[in-house]
């Protein structure tokens, strides 16, 4: 059995103290989604490019069945705020959590889809390590049609994989389009989104370590080889 | 800033533009777009981004909000990092002397 300290922590945690996720950068921050927000959350999402590029593609479903799809299955969901005009412009959602072999689905949708922004992808990178730190997933799936994939696609075999490719999965405008199923894994997310969360970490002198927790049975094998 | 400075600098912003466009560094000129010419897509923005607050340290980049990303060039962007810093040389300027490859004709 393991020994206490006077504290009651166990010293192979010592060095791990509790340390909450932040749901707040510099630049962005995420914040839950309140029943005010569903009027602009059903228009932005029905009157906009994210009709046709997000789960909806063109379906308009009644306002008690949107508010439903909304929420379907979903274990997180926040929005990403900016910090300096407190302007929504996105919304991230962990949903279909499978918590026996340890993975879930993630997925993100940016209000005005005509510009690039590195603002929303920020935010995301925030929620992903959210949800690592909050559950003991190995894995996140994310699901995109080809048509979405180019707006993230440089971040292949670094931030995520492409595991899956589902051929002529999506038909819209005339033609089928793949979907692709991609994976970002706890380690690997670890190694390369720690200098980008560091640099939105609300600390200005950005040297803040930003980790994720390894998984529990990594624990258990630390703890055990320390008694060695 | 000297100019040796200044010109090290922009070597050093064009290798990262280059690394993250995933082109040639020789390719990059001082004119192109980073999105409709290099294809810098939203998750090469955000490590441009970074890149550029650890090494220029630049205020600008602290509020993404209003910035129109379309719009940014590699010069421009050169400047407005360096600004403030005495840039001895315009971009244009380290072009005419040899020192950054020229755009395409």
């Amino acid at each position: 059995m393991e020994s206490l300290d006077t504290n009651g922590a166990s010293p192979s945690h010592a060095s791990h103290p509790f340390t909450a996720p932040h749901l707040a950068g510099i630049r962005v921050r995420l914040r839950p989604i309140l029943p005010k927000d569903y009027g602009f959350l059903q228009t932005v999402e029905l009157m906009s490019d994210l009709h046709f590029r997000f789960r909806l593609r063109g379906a308009t479903p009644s306002p008690e069945q949107w508010s439903q799809t909304l929420w379907h299955s979903v274990l997180a969901q926040f929005l990403v705020v900016t910090q300096a005009q407190d302007r929504i412009i996105g919304l991230v959602m962990a949903y279909r959590p499978n918590f026996q072999d340890g993975h879930a689905h993630v997925g993100a949708a940016r209000f005005g889809t005509d510009t690039r922004s590195p603002l929303m992808m920020l935010g995301f990178g925030l929620f992903v390590q959210y949800v690592f730190t909050c559950w003991n997933f190995r894995k996140l799936y994310l699901e995109t049609p080809e048509f979405n994939y180019e707006q993230f696609a440089s971040g292949s075999g670094r931030y995520f994989e492409v595991e899956a490719r589902l051929r002529e999965h999506f038909f819209f405008d005339g033609r089928y389009w793949d979907q692709l199923t991609l994976a970002i894994y706890r380690d690997r997310w670890t190694h390369y989104a720690q200098r980008l969360l560091a640099a939105e970490a609300p600390d200005h002198t950005r040297r803040v370590r930003v980790t994720v927790p390894p998984l529990r049975s990594q624990q258990r094998r630390i703890v055990t080889d320390d008694r060695q | 800033m000297t100019d040796s400075d200044s010109a090290r600098l922009s070597r050093e912003l064009t290798d990262e533009i280059a690394r993250l466009a995933q082109i040639p560094t020789e390719d990059i000129h001082a004119d192109a777009h980073l999105i409709a010419d290099l294809c810098l897509d939203s998750l090469a923005l955000v490590e441009l981004v970074v890149y550029l607050v650890e090494k220029y340290d630049a205020e600008s980049l602290l509020s993404l909000d209003d910035r129109e990303w379309t719009a940014v060039t590699v010069e421009s962007l050169f400047t407005e990092c360096t600004r403030g810093q005495s840039v001895a040389q315009s971009w244009t300027e380290r072009v005419a002397g040899g020192t950054l490859p020229l755009p395409p004709q």
